[in-house]
């Protein structure tokens, strides 16, 4: 299937990149929207909850080694119920985030950067070495990851050092004042979009080469931390620099905070050069999820080769995104309910998978017991 | 129009560039699955080209999670 390995070093970095990924460039909207001037505040929290979770999937990977989600569902559930919950993964979560991102990517390029242009064009360009991305396979992706990652951190520093002078904190006072709920209604959404979509790393995990005792912990753990605090210090520049009205009625406020650099006047409107950050972020959180999809595909239909389905996934991939919803606005206001649809996958699906390994775990033992004849324990309630 | 011919030739292309591979492989069955999956890619471009209107997987993510978002934030309002 995959024989390429990637190192822990990698894996954190890929991780980085897939936390920003769309999360970067809506998430200080739609957080703002819900938390209103404390949302830097619910960030921070998040990444707190966020890092429990992550803390989670490590262990759930450690609980199977070497397995991929397909692979541990099909192992317990059987070929036709796991299979059924692998397709579901697979096509209906992982191949829908891969759309989404190619949306937000549409939108953001229609209405900003390429105004003229049909959006079919900018998924074709996207689409493109997407596919050249995944047929190259994981090792390429995640060495890409690390040539991309400096420039990534240096755009962003850049971001928020040329904002830091025009940030006011009067536009977050005073602090918690309308209690504790809107924080709640920010970490909603919040915690699912940037610590629940990188489930799609199931698909990666076991192809991580992990050196004699370390874990798949500490990559995790700082990659994501790294991600999530990168993406609260954008959120906290965006209110600051623009009160959270501002914030909360743009659909991307972190290109509105690119928009303010000004050196003087000789260094202005170098906003579509910080868009390179959030092109190589979605790039990746895209083809990690689009990798996911085809591999997974090629475990559950047992094809020798994932790059087989490449291509026709592609050309779905070109049609997705458009179905999605009519307009920007109704790509905003699924933020309500696509959380539920991240704590299905992200949380639910692996839950259920441990609780199936336990009680067969638990049958196999009262089974072989009972096979030894009497055994101390057999009396035992279980 | 220019959407469908371009949806077929792109079909076209893919299965020209994958199928011989496998066939001189004599891997049947996954050029039979790579053959759905492209039929699938075509027949949803083709659609999409011809306008035709499609289900959208939000909407369904509505219908099931709708009512318990809503539920959410009326406990966090």
């Amino acid at each position: 299937m995959e024989r390429g390995r990637i190192s822990a070093q990698q894996l954190m970095i890929m991780m980085v990149l897939f936390v920003l990924g769309d999360t970067i460039l809506v998430l200080p909207g739609s957080t703002a929207m819900l938390a209103g001037k404390d949302a830097w505040i619910s960030g921070l929290l998040t990444v707190a909850a966020g890092l429990g979770l992550i803390w989670f999937y490590a262990a759930f990977q450690k609980r199977f080694p070497a397995m991929t989600l397909v692979d541990v569902s099909v192992n317990l559930l059987g070929r036709w119920l796991g299979g059924a919950v692998s397709f579901f993964f697979l096509f209906g979560y992982l191949l829908l985030l891969a759309a989404s991102m190619l949306r937000v990517l549409g939108d953001f390029m229609t209405t900003h950067v390429l105004p003229n242009t049909p959006v079919q064009f900018i998924y074709l360009l996207f689409l493109v070495i997407s596919v050249k991305a995944v047929r190259s396979g994981l090792e390429t992706i995640a060495r890409t990851a690390e040539i991309v990652f400096p420039w990534v951190v240096m755009l962003i520093t850049l971001l928020i050092m040329f904002v830091v002078p025009q940030s006011r904190l009067y536009h977050i006072e005073p602090v918690m004042a309308e209690g504790i709920k809107p924080i709640l209604a920010g970490m909603y959404i919040f915690l699912a979009y940037a610590f629940m979509e990188p489930v799609a790393f199931y698909m990666v995990m076991p192809f991580v080469r992990l050196r004699q005792g370390k874990g798949l912990r500490k990559p995790l753990l700082l990659g994501s931390g790294m991600g999530g605090l990168i993406l609260v210090v954008i959120i906290f520049f965006c209110l600051t620099v623009f009160g959270p009205v501002i914030t909360r009625e743009s659909i991307y406020p972190s290109y509105l905070l690119a928009k303010k650099i000004e050196l003087g006047e000789f260094l202005q409107r170098i906003e579509v050069i910080m868009a390179i950050t959030w092109l190589f972020t979605l790039f990746f959180k895209l083809i990690i999820s689009f990798y996911g999809t085809c591999l997974g595909a090629a475990q559950l239909f047992k094809l020798k080769d994932y790059r087989l389905l490449t291509l026709p996934l592609a050309m779905i991939l070109m049609v997705l995104p458009d179905l999605l919803a009519p307009s920007v606005i109704g790509i905003s206001e699924i933020g309500q309910v696509y959380p539920l649809f991240d704590w299905t996958f992200s949380v639910g699906l692996p839950l259920c998978l441990l609780l199936v390994q336990l009680v067969r775990q638990k049958m196999k033992r009262s089974r072989s017991s009972e096979e030894q004849g009497a055994l101390p324990q057999k009396g035992e309630p279980r | 129009m220019w959407g469908v011919l371009a949806s077929f030739g792109a079909g076209l292309l893919f299965a020209g560039y994958e199928l011989p591979r496998l066939l001189r492989a004599q891997r049947k069955k996954e050029a039979v699955i790579f053959l759905m999956f492209l039929a699938i890619g075509i027949t949803l471009c083709v659609l999409h080209a011809l306008a035709v209107p499609l289900p959208s997987p939000y909407q369904w993510l509505e219908v099931i999670y709708g009512p318990l978002a809503e539920r959410i934030f009326a406990m966090l309002q």
